[in-house]
């Protein structure tokens, strides 16, 4: 049976056929830092809707694939040390100079810091176990975590990209996984931006060229193409 | 001399540290194969800029991908680093390189900028280094994604550094008319 998820500008994946045991969901920075009232991006003024809009499809995708059988889902989560030692001193001057300085106090506890409320994975998608979590001082993974390692030690080479936000950790860490040969497809409605622009951008960006960053499905056609895998093993 | 100066960017004046420093500080040009080469008039202002540039003490650096396309003068370069994949981090030596000059801070321009500039830029933040883009410096595979490339990085406070046009860059530089005599000889 081949398993193909309809997208652009190449029916997905390039390579024929999705395999379960190879192919991971990747769900980045569903914090509520991100997403949350009271986190850092709610504490920057943007508008939470953009961030949260992707929540519910990526909870639907999230749902199947924990029933497709030899499948991975894989979280990542930014935040950086209470001491703040691996926070880049330009990081950290930026963030205080609009106005929510990672470290300092919010309603969800120390901004970005890890074992804050704020920082931790929203509920509505929070992991599972046999699940790794990925906790990045950055915002890509690949040269700063030990994601890679684990992608490889469980066989991982396609990755389904959902998280927040587009065009900042999503996109950086979908260019990193890129360049290492990882074959990559982004969810378009399981992300979103602070900028709806930008969300527009980056989510183009990766059909230019014939797919220079891989390709961009929706929720649905994945759902569509992974509920016959969920079936069999419920049956 | 020490001169402490900042260039005029956005969202906030370049470098973070106030401390614009030429020999600590590198222009890299990303060039991806023919897919968005510069015009006439562009490459002629990216090559002022560059030589200005080098003339106060700032190590110039090509980042090619495997087409090995350049777009600056034979020997206006101080390093290359050949890119075998779009990130100039990406299985290369480039932050070895860096390094050794004592790097922290890096100019960089693209063409096009979406592909290994801003994938270069995107890496070098999450290292530490301190990023300007320059708008006017590259071309864009298509003006939305050139356009979301800029405005993406001036977002959160400047979430990969900030974007800045040759011509503020070439006022910082201005300043620095004896950086050339006084800066330590480069590794060529």
């Amino acid at each position: 049976m081949t398993v193909q998820i309809h997208a652009e500008p190449y029916p997905w994946p390039f390579d024929g056929t999705l395999v379960p045991e190879r192919t991971a969901l990747l769900c980045i920075d569903w914090q509520t830092d991100f997403c949350g009232p009271g986190g850092y991006v709610d504490a920057m003024g943007y508008n939470l809707n953009l961030t949260r809009a992707g929540i519910e499809p990526t909870r639907r995708v999230l749902e199947l694939v924990r029933r497709v059988p030899g499948m991975h889902v894989v979280h990542t989560r930014e935040g950086h040390k209470p001491d703040l030692s691996d926070c880049p001193p330009n990081k950290l001057w930026r963030s205080k100079q609009i106005g929510a300085g990672i470290g300092d106090a919010g309603p969800c506890g120390r901004i970005l810091v890890r074992g804050e409320v704020g920082w931790d994975i929203i509920p509505e998608l929070y992991p599972v176990n046999g699940e790794p979590i990925i906790d990045k001082p950055s915002k890509g993974a690949f040269s700063t975590t030990d994601i890679d390692l684990v992608l490889r030690n469980r066989g991982i080479t396609h990755l389904i990209f959902t998280g927040i936000t587009t065009d900042v950790c999503v996109h950086t860490i979908m260019r990193e996984a890129n360049d290492l040969g990882y074959e990559c497809l982004l969810l378009k409605d399981c992300t979103g931006a602070t900028d709806y622009g930008n969300y527009e951008a980056a989510v183009k960006m990766v059909t230019m060229q014939g797919g220079v960053f891989g390709a961009i499905a929706d929720s649905a056609a994945v759902i569509k193409a992974l509920a016959p895998l969920a079936l069999v093993r419920s049956a | 001399m020490t001169v402490s100066q900042t260039a005029d960017s956005r969202p906030y004046r370049w470098p973070w540290h106030g401390a614009f420093t030429p020999a600590r500080t590198a222009l890299a040009v990303a060039v991806d194969g023919q897919s968005a080469p510069p015009d006439a008039t562009l490459r002629a202002r990216l090559i002022e800029l560059v030589r200005a540039a080098r003339g106060a003490g700032v190590v110039i650096g090509e980042l090619p991908d495997h087409s090995g396309a350049s777009v600056l003068p034979h020997g206006l370069a101080d390093f290359a680093v050949t890119r075998p994949h779009l990130g100039g981090f990406s299985g290369t030596d480039l932050d070895g390189v860096l390094r050794r000059r004592g790097i922290t801070d890096i100019m960089l321009a693209g063409f096009p900028f979406e592909l290994g500039a801003d994938c270069t830029m995107r890496q070098a933040n999450d290292l530490g280094y301190e990023c300007l883009a320059l708008t006017d410096c590259s071309t864009g595979l298509a003006a939305d994604t050139f356009g979301g490339s800029i405005a993406s990085i001036q977002m959160s406070g400047g979430i990969f550094g900030v974007v800045a046009e040759s011509a503020a860059v070439l006022e910082l530089l201005a300043a620095y008319p004896l950086a050339a005599a006084a800066a330590p000889p480069h590794d060529r």
